[in-house]
């Protein structure tokens, strides 16, 4: 069966280019102009994925994700300008999944899409199982050993890098901010300070052996926070 | 006239009273006056005696009398005085020296008009003797009163700003009355603006600023000495401009104390000073003002000029491409329309990169630039920067040199960002394919240097001095790129300015360019990372 996408956004030409490029990788599309009229649409057609632009003229975008969160846990894209960087923050950590910062391309829009549609299948079909390895690139988790292996040779990590990097795994492709991790991984202690997030994500990057210009694993995302790269 | 000159004499000596801190009522100034006038007329007695004895002629002991009156009217400076002093010499004259002896008689003929020949004298030279005193007395004062003009005036001329003005103003007149003084300033609207106060703050009670806005209201003094407002504590008076008052004095003085007329003539030729000076400074200010206004109008028109004109040649470019697809959809292979969407979206993506530029340098430009201070890690700005500029890097290879260590700032992360990603765009923009760029990373003594090198033919010495300026771009040597706006060099000193930092550009050997700039490091100390208390 095709995912259903619900388009949220003012903009008729956005939401145009948008339909068209889902419809053509064989996504369902349905749109809305307003804030109303996607709250109304998500209970309606139960869609598997929204995609929100945060400056809806009729309800301020943080509203209409707290409202959603309220009735289900559909995921949603946000769409914001750029520099308006806080705004961001808060709708993810209002429970949105991700974000695309205006202006974003077509493959980056999709690219965020594959990720949620995988992370929920992953969901549904592998809930019980665990004792997985993990793998990406050179990089190996196991997570029942806790043990961390990169191109065969082992890694230590400190137990909060380890947490970091477990957290990192367990949302893949999606961006975790600085608030979500501190509170998942140092418990709700400093929860204003990211220099302890910052100085272990270093020491996490040094030990991962990342190349600033390329990095292969953890991608950062300024201001907001980290993703772990998708594939 | 005799009387207005008394008077002003009068007020002169209690001006130099209150000056020189040495009160004197006259009840013991006639006390002295007296005792002095008894010694002087005994020792002119003795004197006589002894030249009588001597066997002097008796026209001596008249001359040591007239000179005993003389002394002492000098001494004495009274005219009342120097009657008396006249008259008893003449009377002890008569006492002691004329036949009969001891008796106020005389037997020779000549005596009364003795008498009265050395009574006249006696009196005419000691009150012109007087005079002349208190005139050298009178231009002493003036002088003083003069060099404290000339030295308001000068301190005047060195006065920096109204504030300044008024502390100046409030200081020097302190000193010179010995007295709590508030200097206040108003606007247009009747608000204070300015206000200083030398010494005690005894001018903020209800009562005194209700004298205040009365003499702002009428324009005329009041206070104590003055017929309104006799109760309050101070004497204030009008700072007069062109067109309505524009300050307020006030001078506060003791209890039952008064200014004398010299002294609210001296602030009366102050206040029109001050005014003057203060109606300078406001033009001055209202001059820079306009100078500032008229720099950002053509800072806003060159910017408006530089921008559409580099807006025009990509969106020509789009609406070409684009019109030329809708209109020959048919008769035009896949190819070339995949060929014109692909210049469609290079031309927009880098307006979409000017704009960016634009935004942001406008929100400097208007004030309005808050920076949005927060805790990042160097290297994390610049992933992040490299990550944004490598979809454009087709060709040319982006290698990034980090320390060892985690280098924690204190800046806005966005715009640092953004000054990496237009750095790195210039060094894409002005090399040929095939080029190197290293991005590194330094601590260095100055603080936390991001430096952007490239391996490219560099820049010509003579346009180096200038690429920081706005609107300026070097056009002849872009590398099948089109030229920027002029902003990105710009912004990024107005960005990393901000931060406290400096920015320079430098050609390196052999060849190719540096930009390196340094942001100043605060706090951000590794030994504190793991500090977790603070929350």
């Amino acid at each position: 069966m095709q995912p259903l996408i619900l388009i949220a956004d003012d903009e008729k030409t956005i939401r145009n280019f948008i339909r068209v490029s889902l419809e053509t990788q064989g996504y369902k599309c349905i749109e809305a102009d307003s804030g109303a009229g996607a709250l109304m649409l998500a209970a309606s057609h139960n869609p598997d994925i929204l995609v929100l632009d945060l400056g809806l003229p009729d309800i301020d975008g943080i509203d209409v994700i707290k409202k959603l969160r309220s009735l289900s846990r559909i995921p949603i894209i946000i769409v914001s300008a750029r520099g308006r960087d806080r705004e961001k923050v808060e709708a993810l950590d209002a429970g949105a999944d991700d974000y695309l910062t205006k202006p974003f391309s077509v493959s980056e829009l999709l690219a965020r899409i594959r990720v949620i549609l995988r992370h929920n299948s992953f969901n549904f079909s592998s809930g019980g199982t665990q004792n997985q390895h993990f793998k990406i690139g050179g990089l190996t988790v196991e997570e029942d050993k806790r043990r961390v292996w990169l191109e065969d040779e082992e890694i230590h990590l400190t137990p909060n890098e380890y947490k970091v990097l477990a957290l990192l795994i367990a949302h893949q492709g999606k961006v975790l901010t600085h608030k979500f991790i501190i509170e998942n991984v140092w418990g709700g202690a400093i929860c204003d300070d990211t220099q302890s997030l910052r100085v272990c994500m270093g020491n996490l990057r040094r030990k991962l052996k990342e190349d600033t210009a390329q990095p292969r694993y953890i991608i950062t995302e300024i201001g907001v926070g980290y993703r772990l790269a998708d594939e | 006239m005799r009387i207005k000159a008394e008077n002003f004499i009068r007020a002169l000596g209690s001006f130099f009273a209150n000056v020189t801190h040495m009160p004197q009522s006259r009840g013991a100034a006639n006390a002295v006056n007296t005792i002095k006038l008894v010694i002087v007329m005994a020792l002119c007695t003795a004197v006589s005696v002894c030249l009588r004895h001597f066997g002097a002629h008796e026209t001596n002991i008249v001359l040591v009398y007239l000179l005993g009156i003389l002394l002492f009217s000098y001494m004495a400076s009274s005219y009342l005085f120097s009657f008396f002093a006249s008259l008893f010499g003449v009377l002890a004259y008569n006492f002691f020296f004329t036949e009969p002896y001891y008796t106020f008689r005389a037997y020779s003929p000549d005596y009364p008009m003795t008498f009265i020949i050395l009574f006249c004298v006696g009196l005419f030279t000691s009150m012109l003797t007087i005079r002349i005193k208190r005139e050298t007395f009178l231009a002493e004062e003036r002088e003083k009163r003069i060099q404290a003009l000339y030295h308001i005036g000068r301190l005047l001329l060195g006065v920096k700003s109204s504030n300044n003005l008024a502390e100046v103003i409030a200081a020097e007149l302190a000193s010179q009355f010995s007295a709590d003084v508030m200097v206040q300033f108003y606007d247009n609207s009747g608000v204070v603006r300015v206000r200083s106060v030398a010494g005690n703050d005894c001018f903020s009670d209800d009562k005194e600023r209700l004298v205040c806005r009365e003499v702002y209201f009428s324009g005329s003094a009041c206070g104590r000495g003055t017929k309104l407002f006799k109760a309050s504590n101070a004497y204030y008076l009008p700072v007069i401009g062109q067109s309505a008052v524009i300050g307020v004095i006030g001078v506060a003085l003791g209890e039952d104390e008064e200014l004398s007329a010299s002294q609210t003539e001296f602030l009366d030729t102050i206040a029109p000073q001050v005014a003057v000076v203060l109606e300078r400074e406001t033009l001055f200010q209202k001059q820079e003002e306009t100078q500032i206004q008229i720099q950002r109008e053509r800072l806003r028109s060159d910017m408006l000029r530089t921008i559409s004109h580099d807006l025009r040649t990509p969106l020509t470019g789009i609406m070409g491409s684009a019109s030329t697809m809708t209109d020959n959809y048919e008769s035009i292979s896949d190819d070339v329309k995949k060929g014109l969407l692909k210049n469609i979206y290079d031309d927009a993506s880098w307006l979409c990169e000017l704009v960016e530029n634009i935004l942001s340098m406008t929100r400097f430009e208007e004030g309005k630039l808050k920076l949005n201070i927060g805790q990042e890690a160097a290297e994390e700005i610049v992933a992040q920067a490299i990550g944004h500029v490598k979809e454009r890097a087709c060709g040319h290879t982006i290698l990034a040199n980090m320390p060892s260590d985690n280098i924690l700032l204190e800046v806005d992360g966005v715009l640092i960002t953004q000054v990496l990603v237009n750095l790195i765009g210039n060094a894409i923009n002005y090399t040929p394919e095939g080029s190197e760029i290293t991005v590194s990373l330094l601590r260095q003594q100055n603080g936390i240097c991001f430096e952007v090198c490239d391996n490219g033919p560099g820049v010509s010495e003579d346009i180096l001095p200038h690429v920081f300026e706005r609107f300026y771009t070097r056009q002849e040597n872009a590398f099948g790129s089109r030229r920027g706006a002029g902003l990105g060099l710009s912004l990024c000193k107005s960005i990393v300015e901000a931060h406290g930092g400096t920015i320079a550009i430098s050609n390196v050997k052999p060849h190719g360019t540096s930009v390196k700039f340094c942001i100043p490091e605060k706090g951000g100390d590794l030994s504190a990372a793991f500090d977790t208390d603070r929350g």
